[in-house]
């Protein structure tokens, strides 16, 4: 996928949404971000200062969809691993269990999960990286309408404490329900940027939801 | 980067390499092959420097490091050759095929320690593996046999290079490739294919989907593994086929080693036709070619009742 011109903001303790069709280059953008792909040009600004792409990984954390990491290993062990590299995060494993609702399979291997227990093993490990801005590649995806509730009052519990969170997710109506401001892409290129009342007032429709600025827009 | 993280994705790599069947598999073949090196060394030793009170035959042509190391550590030549690879290969495969290497890539430490932490715990692999052949050491001057400790050494450093540079070369090849697997892709296609069937079945009939897929897995899993033990038996007997039709030296350590690895899988076709042979030593030795072709049919016949089982554990 190739972007272009593709240039955004997002402020500190925001949830940022970057919605697109399949193949908008949402995912490309997320590791080029990372720096786990090679882009040809392009700047990424943290806190003013432009970060080398080997540098990124001091600021932001990026967690890509449908993984299986370490399959082998126990939940408890690899979030356990995880805690260990990241003690400066105050965060403990233990906090998360309970909204996660990983007690039950912390003795599961990551193999043995369910898509959506594995999505949710994942979301733990975002959430125990101390990075002040963390990249989630469809965080619902696999998950129920209740775990979907669950996980976006999580979502919105971290932003509150400072997390600034990017989130790339191709269900408008989740979108639309957990995200601060929304980055619309499409064919590689930003169609549009803002709040949900400001991509109304652009696409000019007075009501309605993100489905419909999105179509009106795209 | 802190040293107690270096330590945590150490620990990391060590659990990974335990989980890696190509590992087990390792120590499964190595610890037989060495025994059964040192004891036939051992044994044509003892016969060449007059053991038991019988003629010497070579008594000082032969050191311990020709009779008894090069013999019993020539097992770990094909353990370099043919299993190392495969477990270094999955070191990256696996955590490239999971996703596991995007997370890795992000932790903290530089793309140079992790690639340490990785080479470190192969090396460790490696000298885990090596323990048969410490063992068969032990042994050896347990009976009172003489070992020139540099020599020793030089020999266990030797094999410890062969081994780093055949690693580094898997390594390097699956962290280039797309998709580097541990088998040939044919046969990752098949096992993908006949999973699918599994799964496809057990879905529309709604009976433990998931259970059923893992359990044809399984049973796809253990003919890998049966595929690769017989192309690494063809592999030996073709070696020795070839070696006799070169009319290779059979005193050479090498030659000894494909010999008395390949003995016991011989044995029952020694003889069974006669071998044509030149003046100058070259044979064509028909018993290995019938061999060969046994084998094969042993190995279709396996495959094909491990077939039977998977259907029939996925019928309802």
């Amino acid at each position: 996928m190739v972007l272009e011109d593709v240039s955004f903001s997002v402020r500190e303790g925001e949830i940022l949404g970057l919605i697109g069709p399949n193949g908008a280059g949402k995912t490309t953008l997320f590791e080029c971000l990372a720096g786990l792909m090679t882009d040809n040009g392009g700047t990424l600004k943290f806190r003013g200062k432009e970060l080398a792409p080997l540098r990124r990984k001091d600021a932001l954390f990026y967690l890509p969809d449908s993984i299986s990491p370490w399959e082998e290993q126990s939940v408890r062990w690899v979030l356990g691993f995880f805690a260990r590299l990241y003690p400066t995060n105050n965060l403990k494993v233990n906090e998360l269990l309970e909204p996660l609702r990983l007690n039950s399979v912390m003795k599961s291997s990551i193999k043995s999960l369910s898509k959506g227990e594995r999505k949710r093993v994942l979301l733990a490990l975002g959430l125990l990286t101390p990075h002040p801005l963390l990249m989630l590649d469809e965080p619902f995806d696999g998950l129920d309408l209740r775990q979907t509730r669950d996980v976006m009052g999580l979502l919105r519990e971290h932003a509150g404490r400072g997390k600034t969170l990017l989130l790339s997710i191709h269900q408008l109506i989740d979108a639309g329900r957990v995200c601060d401001r929304l980055v619309l892409l499409s064919a590689g290129r930003v169609v549009a940027e803002g709040s949900i009342a400001e991509l109304r007032s652009r696409a000019n429709i007075p009501e309605g939801g993100v489905e419909e600025v999105f179509l009106a827009l795209t | 980067m802190h040293s107690r993280n270096f330590l945590g994705l150490l620990g990391k790599e060590w659990r990974e390499l335990q989980a890696s069947r190509s590992f087990w598999l390792l120590l499964l073949i190595i610890g037989p092959l060495v025994g059964h090196s040192f004891i036939t060394a051992v044994g044509l030793y003892s016969e060449m420097s007059g053991g038991g009170g019988g003629p010497a035959a070579l008594p000082q042509g032969l050191t311990p490091l020709d009779g008894i190391l090069v013999p019993t550590f020539g097992a770990y030549d094909l353990a370099a050759t043919f299993l190392f690879p495969f477990v270094a290969i999955r070191m990256i495969s696996a955590e490239k095929e999971s996703g596991g290497l995007k997370l890795l890539l992000q932790l903290p430490g530089t793309l140079g320690t992790k690639i340490t932490a990785k080479g470190l715990i192969l090396i460790a692999g490696w000298t885990v593996s090596m323990l048969p052949g410490l063992l068969a050491i032990v042994l050896w001057k347990s009976y009172g046999g003489h070992l020139y400790a540099p020599e020793t050494l030089n020999l266990l450093l030797g094999h410890l290079l062969r081994v780093t540079l055949s690693a580094g070369i898997a390594v390097a090849a699956a962290a280039i490739a797309e998709s580097a697997a541990s088998t040939p892709a044919p046969e990752s296609e098949r096992i993908d294919q006949l999973a699918g069937q599994f799964r496809a079945k057990a879905v529309d009939e709604v009976v433990e989907t998931e259970r059923e897929v893992g359990r044809a897995r399984g049973v796809a899993r253990v003919s890998q593994v049966i595929d690769y033990i017989f192309f690494v038996l063809y592999a030996l007997l073709g070696l020795r086929f070839l070696l006799a039709l070169l009319a290779a030296n059979s005193s050479a350590g090498f030659v000894q080693f494909i010999v008395t690895v390949t003995n016991p899988f011989y044995e029952p076709f020694r003889g069974i036709v006669a071998s044509p042979r030149t003046d100058g030593g070259h044979t064509l030795m028909m018993p290995l070619v019938i061999a060969i072709i046994v084998y094969v049919l042993l190995h279709l016949g396996i495959n094909g009742l491990l077939r039977i089982i998977a259907h029939r554990k996925t019928a309802v």
